[in-house]
């Protein structure tokens, strides 16, 4: 076993866009008590010496020009969930630990990518992508890898035997241990993992209680850890919320990727592929804007799902400004394909033909994608037949195509309907040539039987047409497809 | 000096008339003598080929079509892009097509013919995208020529025959009007003949030079 302890210390920064960047000092607070302690603050307020922990008052006076906002506790819980999702695509076993942090069994998957460097710099590629601040440690247990994480300590330790001494100058406020004991231990003068572990075991539990001994215990493998594992949700259902107003459709696409990614994640923890989802755009006092997105087959690849709705969004026309955004994966089915398979195929195959017809579909309309199939029938407008673009290969492979080699060639287009040849531009009885009549009779045993005569007529110039009479009505000539 | 003119004389929207060899690869028409005339021997890939016709009807797809069904090999796809009408499934399977991997695109507004015809170009999924456009400005032409380049298909455009006789980036023109085919513009230099008949045969069309005689009339000559 091998874990990764990822912790998120500016969590309630990388929820709100743009915050951790912005030129204005802003501090993320919570009240503690009476007491109102700054749990984050971005760039800019860091830079003027505001620090996690401190008390507001002492932030204030660092910075004079510091804004504050109080925490979002949903937010960050819906982050850390789409987290943990996203962390299911490199490991079975992941879990939440604390309000923050994530702890990832990597031991397994290590050798699906060579080795645990190449793991994890595929994990930090991912994070940097969404702009997660993110500290890791990694460690044979748990409990050590949280230490690691939080003291900064970049090594990977496999072997419990060399934890201790390993652990030993690190202090004992960056570990799991309460802050009450951690300073009850520092009165005494023991700051250090090292001095802690010194101490006789027996007089430790005793005055420091049995929780000192077990964290040490579970710290240096002596002593399961219990690692709660992360639930799934059944069926996935997101929605984002903002503060405005959002009118423009190529802004709404940043909250509509967030969801999509999130909504990728889910679908390769889950093994599963999507095939039809939904967004609902929520307006201030107008219903909500529904839309479906249907895929032509299944996918969980998240590029590939963005740049449908990327092409959808883009015709998308709102009612009245945008101020929430609901994404719901309606249709669902398993995966056949390994998981690792996504998430390797990020952007660097080239698109393949159903994604071009599900992006083509998404932007033109569901009915603009049209397909065909040839059917053995003799009626000419039945046999070919639309192809619902959705229909999966290997039912199209079922039907072969009838061998009618003998039968006269066919035009390239067909009108809907046929018409009636005095209704034709330009056409002229007196310069068109009639080639020999094929007799089509078929269709007697369904309502739309068709006896009729087909001629292909060439008209002085150079047009080609199909047309046909009703041997009950010999007089009536249409026209049924062009030779182009 | 000489090397910039060296990698001018590269690029492939610039063409010397004297040359018989084409800068482009090519796709074989599947007609021996108008293979003979176009230069580098078939229609052009990486580059619009136009096809102006006076009304549908003329041959104007059946003369494409042995092309079409080459340029579907390894797996690439076949797309129609806002054809004037539906296309007839038996017609194109008897043509060779393999409907599995063609599709109709039909689209409400000339952007969005052109929109969908780049995409499909630019894919690389397609072995042959054909479009269908009536009115349209010079800008998108040159959108469409430069998308073509991108992708390694063959790119057809129909337009009305009215639009034979305006300017148009495309790499190869040709005009359909009656029974007579005329090649408009190419790059590099054309072969001895720059017009033909087009004949119909129970397998769609055959391409013929127009008779010797016709040939050594004074002005008539291909422009």
């Amino acid at each position: 076993m091998l874990w990764l302890a990822l912790q998120f210390p500016r969590l309630a920064l990388d929820t709100r866009p743009g915050a951790e960047a912005q030129s204005e000092p802003l501090a993320i607070i919570e009240a503690q008590g009476a007491r109102r302690i700054v749990v984050t603050a971005n760039a800019a307020a860091r830079a003027q010496g505001v620090r996690a922990g401190q008390v507001l008052g002492a932030a204030q006076a660092l910075c004079a020009g510091l804004k504050t906002e109080a925490r979002r506790p949903k937010d960050e819980d819906a982050a850390m969930q789409n987290l943990a999702l996203w962390a299911l695509g490199y490991s079975a076993q992941v879990a939440r630990h604390g309000e923050h942090a994530l702890l990832v069994e990597i031991g397994a998957s290590c050798r699906l990518f060579g080795n645990e460097r190449k793991l994890l710099q595929a994990i930090a590629t991912d994070l940097e992508r969404e702009a997660h601040a993110c500290a890791a440690g990694v460690a044979a247990t748990p409990a050590a890898a949280r230490l690691f994480a939080q003291a900064g300590i970049g090594r990977i330790v496999r072997d419990t035997d060399a934890l201790r001494e390993i652990v030993a100058p690190l202090a004992l406020i960056h570990g799991d241990l309460p802050v009450g004991t951690c300073e009850a231990l520092a009165a005494v003068g023991v700051r250090t993992y090292g001095a802690l572990l010194r101490l006789p075991r027996a007089e430790v539990a005793r005055r420091f209680g049995q929780i000192v001994p077990d964290h040490l215990d579970t710290l240096l493998g002596r002593r399961a850890d219990v690692i709660v594992p992360m639930r799934i949700a059944e069926r996935f259902h997101q929605r984002l919320e903002w503060p405005y107003a959002i009118t423009s459709s190529s802004a709404l696409l940043f909250p509509a990727r967030r969801l999509l990614m999130a909504a990728a994640h889910w679908l390769v923890a889950c093994q599963r592929s999507t095939t039809r989802l939904r967004f609902a755009f929520a307006h201030e006092d107008h219903p909500d804007t529904v839309i479906d997105l249907g895929l032509g087959q299944a996918s969980a690849d998240r590029e590939h799902l963005v740049a449908v709705a990327r092409a959808r969004l883009e015709r998308l026309a709102l009612p009245q400004g945008c101020i929430a955004l609901t994404l719901e994966l309606t249709e669902t089915q398993a995966l056949d394909a390994p998981s690792r398979d996504l998430f390797v195929r990020h952007g660097e195959a080239p698109e393949d033909a159903q994604q071009l017809l599900d992006r083509l579909q998404g932007r033109l309309g569901d009915t603009a994608v049209e397909r065909f199939a040839v059917q053995a029938d003799h009626r000419p407008e039945r046999a070919s037949r639309p192809d619902a673009a959705t229909t999966s290969r290997k039912d199209r492979d079922a039907r072969v195509a009838p061998a009618e080699a003998r039968i006269p060639p066919r035009p390239m287009f067909l009108l809907p309907q046929p018409t009636p040849i005095g209704q034709w531009p330009s056409f002229d009885w007196r310069k068109a040539r009639l080639s020999l009549p094929e007799r089509i009779e078929s269709g007697w045993w369904d309502e739309a039987d068709a006896t009729r005569d087909y001629y292909r007529i060439d008209q002085i110039d150079g047009a080609r047409l199909w047309v046909f009479r009703n041997r009950q009505a010999p007089h009536d000539w249409f026209v049924q497809g062009i030779y182009a | 000096m000489a090397a910039t003119i060296e990698s001018l004389l590269h690029r492939p929207d610039v063409w010397r008339g004297g040359d018989r060899h084409a800068t482009t690869p090519t796709l074989a028409s599947g007609h021996r003598e108008l293979d003979a005339a176009l230069p580098g021997g078939g229609w052009p890939l990486q580059a619009l080929t136009e096809i102006c016709h006076a009304r549908p009807g003329l041959g104007e797809l059946s003369l494409m079509l042995p092309a079409f069904a080459r340029a579907m090999s390894d797996e690439r796809w076949l797309l129609f892009v806002s054809a004037p009408h539906r296309p007839y499934a038996p017609a194109l399977a008897a043509a060779g097509i393999d409907l599995e991997r063609f599709a109709h695109l039909r689209c409400a507004t000339t952007e969005q013919a052109l929109w969908a015809a780049e995409q499909a170009l630019r894919s690389g999924v397609c072995g042959a995208v054909a479009l269908w456009l009536g009115q349209s400005d010079a800008n998108a032409l040159r959108r469409l020529q430069l998308a073509a380049e991108a992708g390694h298909s063959l790119a057809v455009l129909y337009r009305p025959l009215a639009h034979a006789e305006q300017a148009s980036p495309a790499a190869l023109r040709l005009a359909i009007e009656g029974e007579q085919l005329r090649i408009v513009k190419c790059r590099g230099a054309l072969g001895e003949i720059g017009r033909f008949v087009l004949r119909r045969s129970p397998q769609g069309v055959s391409v013929h030079a127009e008779a010797a005689s016709a040939r050594v009339l004074p002005f008539v000559r291909a422009r």
